[in-house]
């Protein structure tokens, strides 16, 4: 990772490190992915996958 | 929307806020008008029922009551370099969750070729940091139609598979991911 990048993300982390939970929420639309997969296998099957190719 | 997005991650807007949990980050974005806003990014922090390493990224401007609004459109001064605040924020929780994955919803056409094409235009930038993965099974059962809000669903594409996003990939738009997933290098 660039170190200016990885500096500033540090910098981040500790400035905000003590900002607790915010009070905001989303009204996304965000489909659910439960609604895509309809069975746990499906699911299963799905997590597998990806973790293979990010294995 | 502007197309021409470059991810540049030391060239972002300042965070005025972040939640502890680095699941929520807020700053403000020069808008083409001569007005700002507010914009908010969130990651979802509850485990989802099935995908439990998939969490849902969503952005937009948080209106009067606190909520951040994804489908809002605004003209933004400088598209690269909300995005690429985007992207840091995505990275910042990431450090601290690396077990996890992002997920981002191309929740219309417009939308997921808006991030294919980020994707695309910045690759070598976004893989330096990310593996990233399109999925397209989740658009074809879940896309509503957009004349009568109906979700369509084609059974035969159920077993569709997330693909790793490769450079130059070319994509016609009836096949083009609307969920993108993104995990931090190691």
């Amino acid at each position: 990772m660039n170190k200016n990048v990885l500096k500033k993300i540090e910098e981040i982390k500790a400035r905000f490190s003590g900002s607790g939970k915010l009070n905001v929420k989303t009204t996304s639309t965000t489909t659910s992915l439960s609604e895509a997969i309809k069975t746990k296998k499906q699911a299963d099957l799905f997590m597998q996958r990806l973790r293979a190719l990010s294995s | 929307m502007a197309l021409n997005i470059r991810i540049n991650l030391e060239n972002c807007y300042e965070f005025n806020n972040v939640s502890s949990d680095l699941t929520l980050s807020q700053f403000v974005s020069d808008l083409k008008n001569g007005n700002s806003a507010k914009i908010g990014v969130m990651i979802d922090n509850e485990r989802h029922q099935f995908l439990p390493d998939v969490f849902n990224l969503s952005f937009g401007p948080i209106n009067d009551i606190g909520q951040i609004d994804d489908t809002a459109r605004l003209s933004h001064e400088n598209y690269s370099k909300v995005f690429s605040t985007i992207v840091l924020a995505s990275i910042i929780f990431l450090t601290k969750n690396s077990n996890r994955y992002i997920g981002i919803d191309g929740s219309s056409n417009a939308r997921a070729y808006l991030y294919f094409r980020t994707i695309q235009n910045n690759h070598d930038t976004l893989t330096t940091y990310f593996d990233i993965y399109g999925v397209n099974y989740y658009v074809r059962i879940l896309r509503k139609d957009e004349k009568d809000n109906m979700h369509r669903i084609n059974s035969n594409d159920i077993t569709t598979i997330p693909r790793a996003i490769n450079k130059g990939e070319k994509i016609n738009l009836s096949e083009l991911y609307n969920y993108f997933i993104f995990k931090l290098k190691k």
